[in-house]
């Protein structure tokens, strides 16, 4: 089975090096392989002083050690795999140095910053220069019961893992490869929990790490070589014909040496299949990673376990030839009965920029650099499965989304992390409002918060709390602040300044009960209807004591102004002055009126945005704003913009409306799901979003139509019809509110598909009664659906939606302000 | 040039620049370095605003470990120069190999990202312990999304021996993966004080001749920039030898703020005649629309003696016209078309009503 494999991709070469391959046990770079190797082999004797180097090394004696006797014995497997390795490296000369099975461990000894354990195994190591690591790995949980994210979560993970690397398992599915895609937004602890996961049941992880090209480490090993010019390869071709090739390799020799290897009673055979298998820096890495996880604790005890394949850095995937490739490997390995002896999880970060403030919904601009999500980057059978395994925990082929980390989780294992790190230490200790904004601003992303904290916590307490002192002098020399403005300003870093900023503007400090700014009419001439306009004078000048100052970028510092603007406005009529000086501050910075240079044109424009957005606040009310915190609109708390977590929903949402397109329109409409393709024949998402859903919405609850879309579409997309806004209930709730303004056609769609399910309290009658039986059997649906047994349940339901109030809807706000 | 001599005999003011450059003035008589590059801070403490900021960062050049970052910022407050300050504290004699700069103008696609950046991050140098190889990433929001995917695990994999800075001017145009495995520094705007202090600092050291409304001028068309302001001083002080008001608006290659002033004044007294006047005479000079309103922007900020709802609607106005003229409509009837409807802000609205 394996010389099948090898000899496609072996090429006539192989014959003229398999000679070589004999002799090179006496040439030079034999020689020098071996000099080498011992060299690292005296370290770790030596008890390696650089942590780095220490891996390596163990990696590489580990490689000097099998590479002995498997020369001796010439196994064909070690040959003809030493073959294939050589031949990938395209150059001739790149090739004489990986020859030998030694020689790849050598560069693997060289390249062992690459360690995959580095990042692992650092905490288990107990790294001899603890106090040197970010913390964010330092404080890394070690087992999975540190790691703060849901139960649930952890358990559809685990689940999924027991099942499917348990040979045993009659659940399983084995008619393929298993996969479970994991994704999420940055921080949310996709790959601590498998890691954590893996150790908890003894797995290995075999992870793709893109090595450099062959051809650079050996053509270019000194980074300051005088010559330029080689840094560049001689085409794109050469520069990534072999990775895509060793990924290939890497895919077929994990998942199906890897059983092989562990069976045998030579355990340690897998370093050096992985060391001179992955032909690059990848294999050597995994094979460190699994000896100092799983391996060494367990070997060979229980039952035969599998390897968990893990991707998270992607090949070179963003050329269309190379992604195919990409593509045909996965799909490959989903199909093909062989590779049931691992499991493959691929990880994906949501990319998209936290606080990008534009709502990105036909993406133009993503189109000429296409991020790579999980839509674009997997192959479409892969995605079909998923979205059909959807429901199915047991699926072969799964997805598990991550959300953001709840605030009070984060906190948890803050408080955990400050127990350990400031024993004692109280003097760089924050204090718990320091910690609460921190949490607040990065919006569940745990890695975030712990960078930042450590960040702050460079300069002791004291010492912070001097700069805070001194910022709020400097800005508030000329009065006093006001026993409310002072607690609300308390405990802010002028590096968390954010918050401040956004209070000195709305609080507008001015003295309404004193005189009305003077205008001198010798200068300008003042209409008589404007002196209604007059304002008493500010106390600050907006451009030069604030703006120029701002610690965020101005569209975020404006979103935080239009979040909390209204606390602050005595009545409706304020409001709207406020809001249209917003809209034109908004227009200033709209990057669709400057064609293909927006970006510049955008900056240019971004003074005059935090001018009239800043200004226009200040010249809003016309008298003190609401003295009593409670009196309007609660406590004069200010938030965190909602836009970004509204953005995060529209974007799901628009996913799926991605992919109902997808369910109508067939398999070849793929590139329509991923937004790379429109033309004629297509549906545009405007179409899908506006006219399309709402209709399915009826078709889906009325008799004659439901058999025929339920088999149309997939569940994910049958349940996102139906429920608008069950599953999906309070984003679409506020995808409604934010789209108020601007986009009619689509509030009213989602009005109607939002009631059909939970009978929002805002419905008009008319609405409601033409959507009666709808309302019923679309909570019916809600649980009952495909499992045949609606109609009594249904009626139920209909009643219980009828009578029962408590069905109705949560303020959207309310569920972000947490 | 002072940096070959390594940090320990850094010169850390800029009086002592310029006494080390005078010792090779018979050499480099008829070479000139730039200013900007020749007063640039070699250390930490010479670096001029967002002290606080700065004082983390020298905590960290102390001792060492320096997290991944990100430095936020308009341009010309001192990213850069904090984070090869920053490096030079960090390494010292091992600066040149134990960093790699990149910025916006080396190739820096993926495959640069996927190479050159892990070749380096595998390279092995000699550090103390606590100091990492440094990888400068400057303009970082130019880079694609997908070099920047790329980016990401070589962060994470390589962290231990390999640290990130990335310099940018938006950081929402950095993707959020990264965003989270860095520590986010905002740079702010630096004061005309500190501006002024420094410009100052660079006349004696050169012992440029000046006058007070010269430096205003260089203040007022930095706006915060402080390499633009040292550029505009040396481009000035070679220019024409003498740095005033007049000299400066004329390297600068911008209308005069007192003319556009003066267009402003004729606004708010409703005389359309002879703020139409100025506004032909800055066009006859040859100044184009963008440079015409920009100024315009920056008068009517510091405008004094004009009531705050006033000021307001002006920029909105102008904001506006700016907006079309970006556009591409550079006319001068734009700029006409801004003057009358500012004009008309000063009058009786009812008087218009049919």
């Amino acid at each position: 089975m394996e010389e099948d494999s090898l000899s496609d991709i072996s090429d006539p070469i192989s014959d003229i090096e398999s000679d070589t391959l004999d002799g090179v046990i006496d040439s030079d770079e034999e020689t020098f392989a071996r000099t080498r190797g011992g060299a690292a082999k005296k370290k770790p004797a030596a008890n390696g002083s650089s942590n780095s180097n220490k891996r390596g090394a163990a990696a590489a004696t580990a490689g000097t050690k099998k590479a002995k006797p498997l020369k001796n014995s010439t196994s064909p497997t070690g040959s003809t795999t030493g073959i294939t390795t050589s031949t990938s490296g395209s150059k001739r000369k790149a090739s004489e140095l990986k020859f030998s099975p030694l020689g790849m461990s050598l560069s693997a000894s060289e390249s062992s910053p690459s360690v995959r354990s580095s990042s692992i195994s650092s905490p288990f190591t107990g790294g001899s220069e603890s106090a040197d690591d970010q913390w964010a790995e330092k404080y890394a949980p070690r087992n999975i019961n540190e790691v703060v994210i849901h139960k649930n979560k952890i358990n559809d993970v685990r689940e999924w893992l027991r099942i499917y690397t348990n040979p045993h398992d009659t659940r399983r599915d084995t008619s393929g490869g298993a996969i479970l895609v994991l994704t999420g937004p940055a921080g949310s602890g996709k790959t601590t929990v498998l890691q954590n996961l893996a150790k908890e049941m003894g797995l290995h992880i075999v992870e793709w790490i893109n090595a450099i090209n062959a051809n650079n480490i050996i053509q270019r090993p000194v980074m300051q070589s005088l010559e330029k010019e080689s840094w560049r390869p001689a085409s794109l071709d050469e520069e990534y014909a072999p990775v895509m090739r060793s990924f290939q390799e890497f895919f077929s020799r994990a998942h199906r040496f890897s059983p092989l290897q562990l069976s045998s009673s030579k355990p340690q055979q897998t370093h050096t299949q992985n060391a001179f298998g992955g032909l690059n820096s990848s294999s050597p890495a995994t094979s460190t990673s699994s000896s100092s996880t799983g391996w060494m604790q367990s070997p060979r005890s229980g039952p035969v376990k599998k390897n968990i394949i893990l991707i998270e850095d992607l090949p070179p995937v963003s050329a269309l030839s190379s992604r195919k490739i990409f593509q045909d490997t996965i799909h490959n390995f989903a199909n093909s009965r062989a590779s049931t002896s691992s499991v493959l999880v691929i990880i994906v970060s949501d990319v998209f920029s936290k606080q990008s403030t534009e709502l990105q919904f036909s993406s133009t601009r993503e189109s000429s650099d296409p991020a790579l999500t999980m839509r674009t980057l997997l192959p479409s059978s892969i995605l079909g499965k998923l979205d059909s395994g959807a429901k199915n925990d047991n699926a072969r082929i799964r997805q598990i989304k991550f959300n953001p980390i709840a605030p009070t989780f984060v906190k948890k294992a803050l408080k955990n992390l400050m127990g350990q790190e400031f024993r004692g230490r109280t003097t760089y200790e924050p204090n718990s409002s320091e910690i609460d904004q921190l949490i607040q601003i990065h919006e569940g992303d745990i890695r975030a918060v712990i960078n930042a904290l450590q960040f702050m916590c460079y300069l002791p307490s004291k010492r912070r709390q001097k700069f805070r002192e001194a910022a709020r002098l400097l800005e508030e020399d000329s009065e006093g602040l006001s026993t409310l403005e002072e607690r609300s300003l308390q405990g802010q870093d002028s590096s968390l300044g954010i918050f401040h900023a956004v209070a000195k503007v709305l609080f507008n400090k001015r003295n309404w009960s004193g005189p009305q700014e003077e205008f001198d009419c010798d200068i300008v001439k003042v209409p008589p209807n404007a002196w209604s306009k007059r304002r008493p004078p500010l106390s600050f000048n907006p451009e030069k004591d604030l703006i120029e100052k701002l610690p965020v970028e101005s569209d975020l510092y404006t979103l935080m102004l239009h979040q909390n603007y209204t606390k602050h406005m005595n009545s409706i009529d304020e409001c709207s002055t406020a809001m249209e000086y917003l809209c034109v501050a908004d227009r200033f910075q709209s990057p669709s009126s400057f064609g293909n240079a927006g970006y510049t044109q955008t900056m240019q424009m971004q003074p005059y945005m935090t001018s009239v957005a800043v200004r226009g606040m200040l010249f809003a009310p016309t008298s003190a704003g609401p003295a009593s915190a409670n009196s309007f609109g609660g406590p004069k708390k200010h938030f965190w913009p909602e836009l970004f977590a509204v953005n995060r929903t529209a974007r799901a949402n628009d996913e799926m409306f991605s992919e109902i397109a997808l369910d109508l329109a067939g398999r070849e409409a793929h590139g329509l799901a991923t937004g790379s393709v429109t033309g004629p024949g297509f549906i545009p998402k405007a179409v899908i979003r506006q006219e399309l859903v709402p209709m399915l919405h009826k078709c889906l609850l009325m008799d004659p139509y439901r058999p025929i879309f339920q088999r149309l579409l997939r569940g994910s997309s049958k349940a996102f019809v139906r429920h608008g806004a069950g599953a999906y209930g309070t984003k679409a709730g506020i995808v409604k509110k934010e789209f108020g303004e601007g986009d009619e056609g689509f509030t009213e769609e989602l009005d109607a598909s939002a009631e059909g399910i939970s009978s929002t309290s805002g419905v008009t009658d008319e609405v409601g009664s033409s959507q009666g039986l709808g309302a019923g059997s679309g909570s019916g649906f809600g649980t009952g659906f495909g499992k045949g047994k609606m109609t009594g349940q249904q009626q139920r339901q209909e009643q219980r939606t009828r009578v029962d109030p408590s069905m109705v809807d949560d303020d959207p706000i309310e569920d972000f302000s947490d | 040039m002072a940096s070959s001599n390594g940090t320990s005999s850094a010169p850390s003011t800029a009086a002592q620049v310029a006494n080390l450059n005078a010792q090779f003035k018979g050499n480099v008589d008829s070479y000139e370095l730039p200013w900007v590059e020749k007063y640039r801070p070699e250390v930490l403490k010479d670096i001029v605003g967002n002290e606080e900021t700065v004082e983390r960062l020298q905590l960290i050049a102390n001792k060492g470990n320096m997290p991944h970052m990100i430095i936020s910022g308009s341009p010309g407050i001192g990213k850069t120069t904090s984070v090869l300050c920053l490096a030079h504290e960090l390494l010292g004699p091992a600066f040149k190999e134990g960093v790699l700069e990149l910025n916006a103008s080396d190739d820096r696609g993926i495959d640069v990202v996927r190479n050159k950046i892990k070749t380096f991050a595998q390279k092995k140098v000699t550090l103390p312990a606590g100091r990492h190889k440094i990888v400068i990433l400057d303009e970082a929001d130019s880079m694609t999304a997908g070099a920047q995917q790329a980016l990401r695990r070589t962060m994470e994999i390589y962290s231990n021996t390999t640290r990130f800075a990335l310099a940018c001017n938006q950081s929402s145009k950095i993707i959020e993966p990264i965003q989270s495995r860095c520590a986010m520094l905002r740079y702010t705007k630096l004061t005309d004080k500190q501006v002024l202090q420094r410009l100052m600092e660079i006349c004696d050291a050169e012992k440029v001749k000046y006058n007070a409304a010269g430096l205003e001028a260089l203040i007022f068309t930095a706006e915060g920039d402080m390499r633009q302001a040292i550029n505009n001083l040396q481009s000035t002080w070679s220019g024409f030898g003498y740095v005033n008001d007049e000299n400066v608006f004329k390297v600068c290659d911008q209308p005069h703020p007192v003319m556009v002033n003066a267009i402003i004044a004729s606004c708010l007294q409703v005389n359309v005649d002879n703020a139409l006047q100025g506004i032909h005479q800055l066009w006859r000079q040859g100044y184009s629309a963008v440079d015409i309103i920009t100024t315009l922007f920056r008068v009517v900020k510091f405008y004094d003696g004009m009531p705050e709802y006033m000021k307001l609607d002006y920029i909105k106005e102008i904001g506006l016209t700016h907006m079309k003229i970006l556009e591409g409509v550079t006319s001068l009837v734009q700029l006409g078309g801004l003057i009358s409807r500012l004009c008309k802000l000063s009058m009786d609205s009812s008087s218009f009503a049919v």
